[in-house]
């Protein structure tokens, strides 16, 4: 039933409108002084109140507004009765209607009625805003829950984030959560609005547990738990009240915590105030949310045990080397040196067939300590752990030296060795040591793998990345800068080292490139080697944003070519020299 | 008169073997020899004895060759005695740190007798 407020001291008017009023069904009341109007207006809550301004000791617009202050939708329609002469502007502000004594009783309970729908419709819309702005809240919690779950991949942090989640957006008095660690561990997070009897712990660890059975019936439990092993955590966010076993009769909301395959825990919320469907939605997506980044997390702390497995390996890998490096050459170092001292001559005199065999066991001392480094080289390098010093070179210079370091040698078997550059100079930005190192491997191959009296060739030019045919590269065919962008139109020096050896059989050259590999068995006991020379040469080519092919004629010769990026800016070359 | 006095040649290793044949190498050509089987030892000859040049192993114990060349480098009254710093070769990080410390040279293991003997003449001529 509406309800209306008289405000008047003309006992006569009161008693009309009341009369009035009941006659076409509403519930009036009036009063005579403005402090007895602001008090029915907070108790009686009326629809409508009706104002007789000939009270000439009340201010009207004060009036007005204390009476929709006690309104807490701030819309009581408030209807000002004044009399024809009233000259008062300020009346006019902050009602809503006005009618003039005398009134005219049906334009009185027209203008009543009229005023009844405003308030109706207006009660409408508050309730509609009011579930509108509930909503968007949940949507903003829910959002934000969402984004913070997906900022972390602890378990702990990811459960606490649920919590907060459905508490800010259900505004529950308490939650719980209970979190399976491993089989026979358990935590029982409880979030609270006001402290927990101990009896109430107790009740909602059972109720959990039971919560958690019942989930899977007959079935077997995705982890073994008993009540004691449950371990509870408890996160009170005010003191000033208590909440007992009672609370249990409230309204409440429980889920699994899971996805299709995996089982995490189970939730649970108590409010006094009931929940809607739309709670229960929003209950369901937090918790829906927070299975996934639990799945990723249990499988981030599986990656994150690998790895520190793996972190063990790769130390145990390098201490390995460290031990094989020290270990290995220090006792080398030693019989290296002796045999030197006694060929020397240092020691008396030696015979031939001792001087043969003492070189015999030099020889293959140094070939033993080329075999180590060419392995630590190789492991060097695949750890990452190689170390570049790169600064401008002229290209030039290291091949000089390899290829004189190579003259004896090759002298042995009459092989003729030739530089051909077509300039003098052709700078590139990489590490004269490692550039020194591909280079030996690659000319101590060739003349290896040369017969006798023939010749090895190194040839060096200038060209462009648009004239090289990237299809005899090895691994990929693609010329790739470290921005990832195709190179086109880069100038590279190519070098080229070419023999008149055994050559490579078409279908063998794929393999060159690979590790331990050489083409023939008994070949390689013939000359010697690891087959480790092409794939450390090949991997510090590629260091240098370059790359290595081979090309090959059966018993004819082979030319393995390799081409480093020109190094453009002449100004850094020259303040280098300086 | 100099020429009746034998150069002294500090030769700081912890390896018997090489100590051995290192000291063979260096009296064969006509020096004396001093020996020094870890750093402690290393520092207290080389200042005793104030060595010509000082062959020096990077892995010792109780101080590593580093530590040893860098107290004696950056000490006024020693930091003239040459020091051939000896190393394992893999050790390339180890390289930079050994030209930190004011080593004159860098020999990596296993070493070449010949090139060592040069080294020493070169720098008893400096």
């Amino acid at each position: 039933m509406s309800k209306i407020l008289i405000l008047s001291r003309d006992l006569n008017i009161n008693k009309d409108l009341i009369g009035l009023l009941s006659g076409v069904g509403y519930e009036a009341i009036s009063v005579e002084t403005e402090k007895e109007a602001i008090k029915a207006a907070g108790e009686f809550s009326p629809d409508i109140a009706i104002i007789d301004t000939s009270i000439v000791d009340i201010n009207i617009v004060s009036t007005c507004r204390s009476l929709k202050l006690q309104n807490e939708t701030n819309d009581i329609q408030i209807v000002l009765l004044t009399s024809k002469d009233s000259d008062s502007q300020e009346v006019l502000v902050g009602a809503d209607g006005y009618i003039t004594k005398p009134f005219n009783e049906n334009i009185l309970i027209a203008t009543v009625n009229a005023h009844l729908r405003i308030k109706k419709l207006l009660d409408i819309l508050y309730t509609n805003n009011s579930e509108l702005a509930k909503s968007l809240y949940q949507l903003n919690v829910l959002y934000n829950t969402s984004s913070q779950l997906a900022g972390t991949l602890d378990k702990t942090k990811l459960i606490n984030i649920m919590n907060t989640g459905l508490d800010k957006s259900l505004n529950s008095s308490l939650c719980h959560a209970l979190v399976m660690n491993e089989p026979q561990d358990a935590t029982l997070i409880i979030n609270s609005m006001y402290p927990i009897t101990e009896a109430l712990e107790e009740a909602l660890k059972l109720r959990a547990m039971l919560s958690y059975k019942s989930l899977f019936e007959n079935n077997k439990l995705p982890f073994e738990l008993s009540i004691g092993d449950i371990t509870v955590e408890k996160h009170i966010k005010e003191q000033d009240g208590l909440f007992d076993l009672n609370i249990l009769n409230w309204d409440c909301m429980f889920s699994a915590i899971s996805t299709a395959d995996k089982f995490f825990g189970t939730v649970e919320i108590i409010r006094k105030n009931e929940f809607s469907g739309e709670d229960s939605t929003c209950f369901q997506t937090v918790v829906k949310q927070v299975s996934l980044p639990l799945e990723s997390a249990l499988l981030y702390e599986e990656i994150q045990k690998t790895n520190i497995k793996l972190e063990k390996l790769e130390k145990l890998k390098s201490e390995f080397i460290s031990i094989v490096s020290h270990e290995l050459r220090t006792p080398l170092t030693s019989i290296k040196n002796s045999l030197e001292m006694m060929l020397s001559g240092r020691m008396g005199e030696i015979t031939n067939i001792q001087d043969n065999f003492l070189n015999l066991a030099k020889r293959n001392v140094d070939r033993l300590a080329g075999i180590i480094n060419d392995l630590l080289d190789l492991s060097k390098i695949e750890a990452g752990k190689m170390e570049y010093r790169f600064e401008p070179l002229n290209i030039l210079e290291p091949v000089k030296f390899v290829m004189s370091t190579f003259e004896n040698l090759a002298d042995k078997k009459h092989i003729q060795l030739f530089i051909n550059s077509s300039k003098d100079e052709f700078n590139i930005y990489g590490d004269s040591n490692r550039i020194e190192q591909i280079l030996t491997n690659l000319v101590s191959n060739a003349i290896k793998f040369t017969p006798n009296n023939g010749k090895v060739a190194v040839n060096i030019e200038k060209i462009n990345a648009d004239s090289i045919d990237t299809t005899l590269f090895y691994n990929d065919s693609s010329l790739i800068d470290s921005n990832g962008e195709l190179n086109f139109g880069q100038d590279y020096v190519k070098i080229t080292i070419e023999d008149t050896g055994i050559g490579i059989k078409t279908e063998d050259i794929p393999k060159v490139f690979d590790k331990f590999q050489q083409i023939e068995s008994s070949l390689s006991r013939e000359v010697g080697g690891t087959g480790l020379g092409l794939p450390i040469a090949m991997q510090l080519i590629e260091a240098h944003k370059g790359k290595i092919w081979l090309e090959s004629e059966f018993e004819k010769g082979s030319k393995f070519s390799f081409i480093i990026p020109l190094f453009q800016d002449t100004r850094l070359l020259t303040n280098h020299k300086k | 008169m100099t020429k009746n006095i034998k150069k002294k040649i500090l030769i700081v290793d912890d390896e018997p073997d090489i100590v051995e044949t290192l000291k063979f190498l260096v009296e064969s050509e006509g020096f004396e020899s001093i020996i020094a089987m870890d750093g402690e030892e290393a520092l207290r000859k080389a200042k005793e004895e104030n060595p010509d040049v000082m062959i020096l192993d990077v892995m010792l114990p109780k101080i590593n060759g580093y530590k040893v060349c860098r107290l004696l480098k950056f000490d006024n009254k020693y930091k003239h005695i040459p020091i051939l710093m000896v190393t394992a070769r893999s050790q390339e990080e180890d390289k930079v740190i050994g030209e930190e410390t004011g080593a004159d040279e860098y020999i990596t293991k296993p070493f070449d007798i010949n090139e060592l003997i040069e080294k020493i003449h070169l720098y008893l001529k400096h």
